[in-house]
């Protein structure tokens, strides 16, 4: 009993990584097209946020606050000098943001140095029955959804959500109704990089900080949110779901690497069965 | 009001616009005609600014637009309904009235509302699952959002079924008459075309060849050089 509620929590829990990993990859990539090979880095900035704010003296829950800040402010910067000129073009977007994803990495470790750095994970522990779990993993999970339906509520409740959705559709109609489109991309490329701040801080005290960070979770992000389709919060909520459920039931039986093996087993199964995703034939929407 | 002298646009290499002068007053009802390809639907985008003048100019109320992007042109009073309606397809109609008030304040929604009630009934609905009909009144509707003072009109009864394209001229001419809009119209189907103007201008090969009373376009002559099939 106290196995199965364990389990069910660590299968609830990948889940949720996932799609709070994923969540800025859906705008950045889902929403806007732009194929951000950076995305890990922006990951990895936000955790670094937090392991900078704790080593000043500030609490985790401080740098995780500020690292959508810091992040997205990265995002806007990155935006106004590099991707705003590549829209459309996806093999030099590709290129400059793989040359990118290089620079923050190495620009990261010649600050920080190569290693693993810890932060001490706040919070403390429940038991269940022989089994301890991290508080903190719960709080993991709150972001997810935090992070979903503050995304929703954004796109769908504000007027840059509304102006974002129809800039995605039609830009040049939305430049004759009198809004001017290059600021709502910048918008929302940099509300992007701020989820992923988000995300990549939210799961920093688990994962530890290197500059490599983000590249263990590049692939299974661009999976996520290609599996989810057009319609980017649901879809990418959905094919969390099913993919999460999938690597972690599989890891727990076996390895973590058969893990990972299934998940893109499952992946390409439900891409030749779906091709435009999960969310391909339902009604659109964010 | 308006001024465009001696503008000229392309497309790549391809010269579409040759010169095209014209003018037009305030609260003025204007139509342009011309066959396919003459460059009617490019001439509105030019004067929306989503091509570039290569040479002459755009004046408007004493601005000179002729380099500013379409954003610009919009918050300056200029409307567009382009042809084949570009509403936006998954957006809800009231979303997409929205978007047209982005640069006003949104104050005309309930009275234009009552100008359309076909959209008032379809609020919630979303803008591509509207007939066609329904939807080039959704472009009508969400360009007056933004209080606009001169409408740009492209083909807006193409495709529409006979009893919406008689309502959307009682429509416009109600506007007309309300609002004081301004309103520069291409078109080609004849009747509706000089029921609505005050005024034409004919339309070949990237130019303004004549202007006429809107009682000439049933001329045997007009219908063969400028609508003739
Ligand atoms: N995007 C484009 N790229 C290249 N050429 C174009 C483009 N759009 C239009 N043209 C060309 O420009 C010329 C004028 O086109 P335009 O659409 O302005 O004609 P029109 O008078 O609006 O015709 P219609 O009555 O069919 O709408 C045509 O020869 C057309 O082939
Ligand atoms: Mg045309």
């Amino acid at each position: 009993m106290d196995f199965v509620a364990v389990t069910a929590f660590g299968i609830l829990y990948a889940i949720a990584t996932l799609i709070l990993l994923a969540l800025g990859l859906a705008v950045i990539f889902g929403m806007m097209g732009v194929i951000n090979l950076a995305q890990a880095e922006f990951l990895m900035v936000g955790a670094y946020t937090v392991l900078i704010a704790t080593a000043h003296g500030a609490s985790v829950w401080i740098g995780i606050a500020v690292a959508p800040v810091v992040v997205g402010l990265l995002g806007l910067v990155i935006e106004r000098t590099i991707i705003r000129f590549l829209y459309g073009r996806i093999l030099d977007t590709m290129l400059a943001t793989w040359g990118l994803s290089l620079g923050l990495v190495g620009l990261v470790t010649l600050v920080f140095g190569p290693t693993t750095e810890g932060i001490a994970t706040p919070l403390g522990h429940v038991i269940i029955g022989r089994y301890r779990l991290s508080e903190y993993s719960v709080f993991v999970i709150l972001m997810a959804f935090a992070g979903l339906g503050l995304t929703y509520a954004v796109f769908n409740y504000t007027r840059f959500g509304l102006v974002a959705r129809a800039t995605m559709q039609n830009d040049n109609m939305v430049s004759a109704l009198g809004v001017n489109p290059a600021r709502v991309y910048m918008g929302t490329f940099a509300f992007g990089a701020a989820l992923a701040g988000l995300g990549g801080a939210v799961i920093a005290p688990l994962t530890g900080v290197v500059p490599t960070l983000g590249l263990a979770f590049i692939a299974k992000i661009f999976i996520t949110v290609i599996v989810g389709g057009p319609v980017i919060l649901l879809g990418t909520t959905t094919s969390g779901a099913v993919l999460g459920l999938v690597e972690s039931l599989v890891s727990y039986s076996s390895t973590p690497i058969y893990g990972q093996v299934a998940m893109l087993a499952v992946a390409i199964i439900l891409l030749r069965l779906l091709p435009q995703g999960i969310s391909g034939f339902w009604r659109r929407g964010v | 009001m308006l001024e465009v002298e001696g503008l000229h646009a392309r497309y790549g290499q391809v010269p579409v616009l040759n010169g095209v002068s014209l003018r037009v007053g305030a609260a003025e009802r204007v139509v342009i005609i011309g066959r396919n390809g003459a460059g009617k639907t490019t001439l509105l985008r030019a004067l929306m600014g989503f091509l570039r003048a290569r040479q002459g100019h755009i004046r408007w109320r004493g601005v000179d637009l002729t380099h500013l992007p379409p954003y610009r042109r919009a918050r300056l009073g200029l409307g567009y309904v382009p042809q084949g309606r570009e509403i936006f397809p998954t957006l809800t109609v009231r979303e997409n009235l929205r978007m047209g008030a982005l640069s006003g304040d949104g104050s005309r929604f309930d009275e234009l509302l009552q100008i359309f009630p076909r959209l008032g009934e379809r609020l919630a609905q979303r803008g591509g699952s509207l007939s066609g009909g329904e939807q080039q009144i959704l472009a009508i509707a969400r360009a007056l959002m933004g209080d606009p003072k001169l409408l740009l009109l492209d083909e807006p009864t193409e495709g529409v079924q006979p009893s919406i394209v008689d309502e959307i001229l009682e429509q416009l001419l109600g506007i007309n008459a309300r609002f004081g809009v301004t309103m520069i119209l291409v078109e080609q189907n004849v009747d509706f075309a000089s029921a609505f103007a005050q005024r034409a201008y004919t339309m070949l090969k990237g130019q303004i060849t004549e202007e006429l009373r809107p009682e000439a376009l049933y001329d045997p002559r007009v219908i063969a050089d400028y609508l003739g099939v």
